[in-house]
């Protein structure tokens, strides 16, 4: 083993490649360059979701998808239109938080298309930004663990084509995209556990803190339980290893601290949504369902039968297809640990997405942990399943692709041994290009009828049907509203009353959409006021008062709410404030202070990734240097 | 070396059988060959999603007239038509949800703006209007009080939120 791989964390666990050629593979060659996979990925792309691009600034039909539109909507109005920072929502419900609502995508890295690009259009990006990045991620994790490019390219679509994903576009659920992360934590996650493998941890630790910055309500939990999983499977491992070999190099604690670094950088870089989310979690927690449990009959017919084969999905779909089942087994009976390792993985998450089968059930003990206690669906752990068949799928298409070159060297050896001559001697570059050239072409003619078919029962066409919203140029008032339409109202200065919110904000009975004026005098005979200017986060009022009188906004009340004149209260629910007697200029300001030290802290983190990052380039560029110095010398 | 001899050397690299030395002109090749790998990798991109760009953007709703009273590119007798429609239907609709969802106010009320959203969606494809419009239209109706079917106006307030309140 080369230096570079005993610094980059222990030796992937694959017998598949050790059997294996010893050099490259055709199709490892090809695809080494990024831009030819970058190609590769936007076909993918292309025959996956062409509804998403087709048809970029319209909307589906589903409510989810009008609700999540609101919320990216209104973070864009209020960063592009205003310039502030997405601090409170006065769009929905009355006014809620915005960023800390952790259902909301305002500061994911990925909120920069939709600031740049529009919401619509920003959001079908994301879906291809997202996708792209799985489909990269799988692509790499497979690789570090021995399998070929061709048969990591499969395993990659595996997993980023698989069906929990496509109906969630119907669904507007970008948030759960998020997903597509998951190989990039767990490759972080792996690489980091070499020792000063730090750069590793902290990519790792980047890509969860975007997830959690884009909603992570289920991406986050579900990965921490993959690295925890992970993190125990290598340090039992390792154990084992001790034990047979006191002189084994592995490290008992090198997992855990590469666990615990990623999740020290994803909360560091994530501060900006977690601190201010951690408060309203505490303070309105997610509602719940009582009782959720599926029979294996109902998760594998949910993994393995095509959409015209099976019965109403339970939660939507997650078809991957049995070939990459086939596959993820044959890779464990092809003795790979690799394979075994993502397969015993596999089934503890399909143990998992049993859900509540009784008060021992592997669901019911997790529901009892912090935080966990809010999470519903358990079905959606089989696209976690689905990730670890996919991997799975890896090792055994390898073996196949390696096959002929296998059986090439084999063949000529046991040749070489009947005429006395050296077995072990190399092959002759005919044999070589021609095993080479057979085992890439089984490869990928293989994974392309098992890619092929994942990407056509799972396309996704034609549901960008719903109108798109207009822009209309008004001051902001509260409407009615109609939260199942929720898209519309951000953009025509409207808020929607009527809502809906999976943490139980509180929302004043007293809230209406047929008022003269959004601000007004508790009492009218003795103040007049007049609104200056409106913002979501910052309101001047012209007051002029006989005597201290309460002037309300018809808006929520919030504690982040201050004046800069008189005390902000709550009247029946609505954000009041006690207007001093005099003519006077009230200006009322929303800060969450949690969620400004958590961009302070997100900041100072980013900016210290930053500088590693530069770093870390500029020893690449001097590595170029030296190495074309060096082939100078040579000639 | 001759060219057989270097399309051997490349050939050999290319299953892995030998490692190519690092002169000058693998190394130009390989960079060379990693941009433009990258150029074609953006070629593709860009080919594949060439809608995404080339889609014109939806016009806004068109700014209201004072002059003729227009508002939302309609005229104030085919708004106030438009809002008798949607209203004509929300007794229906309010009296199904205290039906289905007895004593919650909630439920009702979401119901209701279920039921309310067809009614929309209907009026939307009748007329051939976007949506955005015939919502700002029944925005209007409510703020001014218009009446509703039973001459009085439409309720203007929702009920707080509290789903899944059973």
């Amino acid at each position: 083993m080369s230096a570079t791989a005993s610094r980059r964390g222990p030796t992937p666990p694959s017998a598949i490649a050790e059997r294996g050629p010893k050099g490259a593979r055709l199709g490892d060659r090809l695809l080494a360059w990024l831009g030819v996979r970058l190609a590769l990925w936007m076909v993918v792309v292309g025959a996956l979701v062409p509804a998403a691009i087709e048809a970029p600034h319209r909307v589906t039909a589903h409510y989810d998808e009008h609700y999540f539109f609101a919320h990216d909507d209104a973070a864009r109005v209020t960063m592009v239109d205003f310039h502030q920072l997405p601090a409170w929502n006065p769009y929905y419900c009355g006014g809620i938080p915005l960023a800390a609502n952790p259902q909301d995508e305002a500061l994911s890295p990925d909120a920069i298309l939709r600031v740049a690009f529009g919401t619509a259009l920003g959001r079908h990006l994301a879906i291809i930004l997202f996708i792209v990045l799985g489909l990269e991620g799988t692509f790499r994790l497979a690789r570090r663990h021995g399998a070929s490019a061709i048969a990591s390219a499969v395993a990659a679509v595996g997993f980023a084509a698989s069906g929990r994903f496509y109906f969630m576009i119907e669904f507007g659920w970008i948030n759960m995209f998020g997903f597509q992360l998951l190989p990039w934590v767990v490759l972080g996650f792996e690489e980091g556990a070499g020792r000063g493998a730090w750069r590793w941890r902290v990519l790792g630790g980047a890509f969860l803190a975007w997830m959690l910055l884009a909603a992570g309500t289920y991406t986050v939990p579900y990965t921490v339980l993959v690295l925890g999983a992970l993190a125990l499977w290598d340090t039992l491992e390792a154990l084992l290893a001790k034990r047979t070999d006191p002189r084994a190099p592995a490290s008992l604690l090198h997992p855990l601290l590469s666990f615990a670094t990623v999740g020290v950088v994803a909360v560091v870089l994530s501060a900006a949504k977690l601190f201010p989310m951690l408060r309203v979690i505490l303070e309105h927690p997610r509602l719940t369902a009582s009782h959720e449990a599926f029979s294996l009959f109902q998760l594998l017919e949910s993994i393995l039968l095509t959409h015209t084969m099976k019965r109403p999905p339970i939660g939507g779909d997650a078809y991957i297809g049995g070939a990459f089942l086939v596959l993820a087994v044959l890779g464990c009976v092809l003795r790979d640990r690799a394979a075994a390792r993502w397969l015993a993985m596999a089934l503890a998450f399909l143990g998992l997405a049993f859900g509540d089968q009784g008060p021992r059930a592997a669901y019911t003990l997790l529901h009892k942990l912090p935080l966990y206690g809010q999470l519903r669906n358990p079905e959606r752990f089989t696209l976690v399943v689905a990730f670890f068949l996919a991997l799975g799928s890896a090792s055994a298409l390898t073996a196949l692709e390696d096959a002929p070159i296998t059986l090439i060297r084999a063949v000529r050896a046991r040749w070489r041994s009947f005429r006395r001559r050296d077995p072990s001697a190399p092959l002759p570059l005919v044999a070589a290009l021609l095993g080479g050239a057979t085992g890439a072409a089984l490869g990928a003619g293989v994974g392309l009828v098992v890619a092929r078919s994942l990407v056509q029962e799972n396309q996704v066409r034609g549901i960008f049907s719903a109108d798109p919203p207009l822009a209309y140029a008004t001051d902001f008032r509260q409407s009615r509203g109609n939260r199942w339409d929720a898209h519309v109202w951000a953009r025509v200065g409207r808020g929607t009353l009527q809502c809906f919110e999976e943490n139980r904000f509180p929302q004043s009975d007293r809230l209406r959409a047929d008022l003269p004026a959004e601000e007004y005098p508790l009492d009218p005979s003795r103040a007049r006021v007049e609104r200056v200017s409106w913002s979501p986060n910052r309101i001047a009022l012209h007051v002029v008062a006989t005597d201290s009188t309460p002037v309300v906004v018809n808006q929520n009340f919030d504690r982040g709410w201050t004046a800069d004149a008189g005390e902000v209260l709550s009247s029946g629910g609505l954000l009041a404030v006690v207007a001093p007697p005099g003519d006077r200029t009230i200006v009322l300001t929303y800060r969450d202070g949690w969620l400004t030290l958590g961009v302070a802290v997100s900041l100072l983190g980013a900016i210290a990734c930053a500088v590693a990052l530069a770093r870390w380039l500029r020893a690449r560029a001097y590595g170029a240097r030296a190495r074309w110095d060096d082939a100078r010398r040579r000639g | 070396m001759s060219a057989t001899r270097r399309i051997a050397r490349l050939a050999a690299w290319l299953v892995g059988l030998a490692p190519l030395e690092e002169t000058r002109p693998v190394l130009a090749l390989s960079w060379g060959g990693a941009i433009a790998a990258a150029c074609f990798g953006a070629f593709v991109f860009f080919r594949v999603t060439s809608a995404l760009w080339a889609t014109p953007r939806p016009a806004p709703v068109p700014p209201d007239d004072p002059a003729t009273s227009a508002r939302f590119g309609l005229t104030a007798s085919d708004r106030r038509e438009i809002f008798r429609e949607l209203a004509a239907a929300e007794p229906g609709e309010r009296a199904s949800a205290e039906r289905r969802f007895a004593g919650q106010a909630w439920s009702i009320d979401d119901d209701r703006a279920s039921g309310e959203r067809e009614a929309v969606l209907g009026v939307a494809a009748r007329r051939k209007l976007n949506v955005t419009v015939v919502y700002l239209v029944l925005d209007e109706g409510i703020r001014n009080k218009w009446p509703g079917p039973d001459g009085k106006p439409l309720a203007a307030a929702v009920a707080p939120l509290n789903p899944r309140a059973q």
